[in-house]
């Protein structure tokens, strides 16, 4: 039975003539413990995607289940580590971490918040920094703080929303290591979302493609099948990572890349207006000048291509 | 010192406005001296430089303006009018200590004139001065009349009408330091005195200016150029000798501060004791009077009665009746600022709070805020007045009327910069913050507090800056007209009595209020930098 599940999910937003479709045809199940990356464009959704999942947003069609509960609200249940981590400037990593413990664990006496705070901490090795304040801290510390906190309310699933995307590609790989072994620890679901094959591959148990947007859709999910420890100076020549790797690509090149946008061209037409001539011109009335259509709007035509 | 506390020291220099202080701790630390001396060529001297020849362009254009109170003054009267309003500080100390002299001679004496009176109190404590405290007494007074003596000697000698009957009236001082000051104004200010009296006396002559019949039109111009050279020149002398009176009266006072600095403390501690006995009589005497009264109702009579009613009224507390100095208007001033801004403040933040939270809120207030922030203080101020007027009536205010008065208007004015900020801030939370406080299930209050209030902090500060900026703007214009005796109700004191020291002291008035409104907003600076986690504004 799937832990987590979206059954015909769609989203946009704005309405009327504005309206942009983003998301639509979700389907997407995953098993309790399991890691699985949700891999695409910039632009095609992830970041909805994640935002239905936790909550934060609701689906304009379809239900998000988490086990037997339907996801209406956000929840500590439902950790996010947010791309640009989110923390609290005005705290140190002590207490943007124990804002989130004190708040889930309410009936914890002080002593074993504080543990906890603690240990989420030192897992991501950062009990030096404890009382610095995020403004004294890397972009990669400041994400581990982020992942700390997320991980200190002992939520259900970790929701990591392109939790790297802003970091350096050395700061990237280490950070990459730190969260796979923190995962191999407890096992905790995790969706990933990123915008890096490599990094799902390396990372996840499953990798599924999300197509282009407009109403992007998520396409067939690959599994994959390297042993962990995962060495990234081996997996290069692993054959299985050569093919997940294509099949993945492909397909974001292929059909997922195909956009499904529509062409905005402007027709401009003859840019007089016929003249109305059935009232004479009174005494009183202004000299006819000929109308011109720019004058009062530009008319723009949508084609399909 | 290690380099990162010499850093933290530098950020702090900084944030008080003294960041053109750093080349200079540089270049001592040695550090790449070039560049320093370029800084401190573009930070300090150019500075220095624009002062000055502000300064200057200043001093000679204000030789060019004569008004009906003389030449417009320059840097050197204002500093003088400066120094005058500081020896006022120092003048009303001598005088209060001369008040409470006298009050405790007056009571000795009706101790000893009425001990019947003090005979029929019972037990009570010995005010008969001992031979210490005679002498203490009489050491005061000796002090006291050199004093007088001292302070006269200005006003005696300028008028004389030539230095050697300034001379003569100077050798009958009984005092040195008397003769001193005498010696000093005979050589420094007669002379300016003599002076600018005969030059007084020839232009009130007039024949040389005023037209004659019969003259030419050539003649007349003359004449009217001659008369405005002439009012002029009669002017700067009119200034100069202002400067040279105020040093006198300076160097009078210094001498006097020293004399009674020069009281022992012996002296002042016997003083002091007859001091304390009194206050520990008046108490009794108030009490035997209660005593007198009800039993004369009830028929019995007191033969000393009128003594006892005398005593009483003398023993009573007696404070010194004297005029507010300027530090003092100072004072008034900053608290009736600070009291309109901490109203401001408890009124704008919340709903400020509240109009940034709620988009229906903030479209309610906001025709209100738009109409109300431009008025002017000038406008609110009848208002305030009539309803404070007919609401804060009491016998016994806490705060003077006048008091209320400006401080009220103070906020109303200074209200809707923290409003508006606070809203502005409070509204553009950064989504993430509140994305993560929905995901933790904070409740309302919890997000407010730790949430959306921290996140606006640095914006609701730069309301308060502003707000103060604006209160203390406002608040002279409040004190002219509601009469709160401060620099507002100072300025409007020195023009209405129109003397020739009116306007250096406007200007004198003038800085003040420019540097201490520069002092409040490098303190709300430096607050807003510490609230906002580092970065730079």
């Amino acid at each position: 039975m799937a832990f987590l599940e979206l059954k015909n999910v769609a989203k946009g937003f704005g309405s009327g003539s504005e309206r942009s479709e983003i998301l639509n045809d979700i389907n997407l199940d995953i098993k309790e413990g399991e890691f699985v990356a949700i891999v695409g464009y910039s632009g095609s959704g992830k970041t909805t995607l994640i935002s239905l999942i936790a909550g934060l947003l609701g689906p304009d069609t379809g239900t998000v289940m988490l086990g037997d509960e339907m996801v209406t609200e956000p929840s500590p249940d439902r950790a996010i580590v947010f791309q640009n981590y989110s923390l609290l400037p005005w705290l140190n990593v002590y207490e943007n971490v124990a804002l989130a413990v004190d708040q889930v664990f309410p009936d914890w006496s002080k002593a074993k918040r504080k543990e906890q705070v603690e240990k989420y901490i030192e897992m991501v090795n950062l009990t030096p920094a404890l009382l610095k304040t995020p403004a004294e801290l890397s972009g990669g510390m400041r994400q581990r703080v982020s992942v700390a906190r997320a991980l200190a309310m002992d939520p259900k699933i970790l929701l990591l929303d392109e939790p790297l995307g802003a970091l350096d590609a050395l700061t990237r790989a280490v950070l990459q290591d730190e969260i796979c072994n923190i995962w191999s620890r407890d096992k905790k679901t995790v969706v990933l979302i990123t915008n890096d094959v490599d990094e799902g591959i390396l990372m996840a148990d499953r990798i599924i493609p999300l197509s282009a947007g407009p109403r992007a859709t998520l396409g067939k999910s690959v599994a994959v099948n390297i042993d962990r420890p995962r060495d990234r100076k081996e997996i290069n020549n692993n054959p299985e990572y050569r093919r997940i790797r294509k099949e993945v690509i492909d397909y974001l090149l292929d059909e997922g890349g195909k956009k499904r946008d529509s062409l905005e061209k402007s027709l401009t037409l003859p840019d007089i207006e016929p003249e109305d001539l059935t009232h004479s011109p009174g005494l009183f009335t202004p000299k006819r000048a000929p109308k011109r259509r720019s004058e009062k709007k530009k008319i723009d035509i949508e084609v399909a291509a | 010192m290690s380099n990162e506390a010499f850093n933290r020291f530098l950020r702090f220099l900084r944030t008080i406005r003294f960041g053109w202080l750093i080349p200079f701790f540089l270049l001592a630390k040695g550090e790449d001296p070039k560049t320093q001396v370029k800084a401190i060529l573009t930070g300090v001297v150019v500075p220095l430089l624009a002062i000055g020849v502000f300064l200057f362009a200043w001093n000679v254009a204000s030789k060019q303006i004569v008004t009906k109170f003389g030449t417009v003054p320059g840097p050197r009267q204002v500093t003088s009018a400066w120094g005058s309003l500081m020896n006022e500080i120092r003048l009303e100390k001598i005088k209060k200590e001369d008040h409470f002299r006298r009050l405790r001679e007056k009571r000795l004496s009706y101790v000893s004139k009425y001990g019947v009176v003090i005979e029929d109190l019972g037990e009570v404590p010995d005010l008969n001065p001992s031979a210490e405290d005679q002498k203490a007494l009489e050491n005061m007074s000796t002090a006291f009349g050199e004093i007088e003596e001292l302070l006269e000697v200005s006003n005696k000698i300028s008028v004389a009408p030539d230095t050697e009957t300034a001379e003569e009236t100077a050798a009958q001082f009984s005092y040195d330091s008397s003769k001193g000051v005498a010696k000093a104004v005979i050589e420094t200010l007669l002379p300016k005195e003599l002076a600018y009296t005969s030059a007084e006396q020839e232009w009130n002559l007039g024949e040389k200016y005023n037209p004659a019949e019969g003259d030419s039109e050539e003649e007349i111009a003359r004449k009217e150029e001659l008369k405005s050279d002439r009012s002029k020149s009669l002017a700067a002398l009119k200034a100069d000798l202002l400067i040279e009176r105020q040093k006198i009266t300076s160097l009078a006072t210094d001498q006097a501060v020293e004399i009674l600095a020069a009281i022992p403390n012996q002296t002042r501690r016997a003083l002091r004791s007859i001091d304390k006995k009194a206050a520990a009589l008046a108490p009794i005497l108030d009490a035997k009077l209660e005593r007198v009264l009800a039993d004369e109702a009830a028929g019995t009579k007191y033969k000393n009665k009128a003594k006892l009613k005398i005593m009483s009224k003398n023993f009573g507390e007696k404070p010194y009746p004297g005029k507010d100095t300027y530090i003092q208007q100072i004072m008034t001033s900053l608290k009736t600022v600070f009291a309109g801004f901490l109203i401001a403040s408890v009124i704008a933040i919340p709903i400020g709070v509240l109009c940034g939270l709620n988009k229906t809120i903030n479209n309610a207030f906001n025709p209100l805020i738009q109409i109300f922030k431009p008025v002017s203080p000038l406008a609110w101020l009848p208002i305030v007045m009539i309803v404070v007027g007919a609401l804060y009536v009491s016998d016994d205010p806490m705060f003077e009327i006048s008091f209320i008065n400006s401080a009220i208007t103070v906020a109303l004015c200074s209200l809707w910069p923290t409003l508006v900020n606070t809203a502005l801030g409070v509204a553009s939370t950064d989504k993430d913050y509140l994305n993560v406080a929905r995901v933790l299930k904070l409740s309302w209050s919890k997000k407010i507090f730790k949430v959306v209030l921290p996140a606006a902090l640095p914006l609701v500060f730069t309301g308060l800056r502003l707000s103060l900026g604006v209160g203390w703007m406002v608040l002279i214009a409040a004190e002219m007209l509601a009469q709160n005796p401060g620099l507002g109700k100072f300025v409007w004191d020195m023009f209405q009595n129109g003397s020739s020291e009116t306007l250096s002291m406007i200007m004198v008035a003038v800085f003040t209020i420019g540097i201490i409104g520069f002092a409040l907003d490098t303190i709300m600076l430096s607050l807003q930098q510490l609230v906002s986690f580092g970065e730079a504004i």
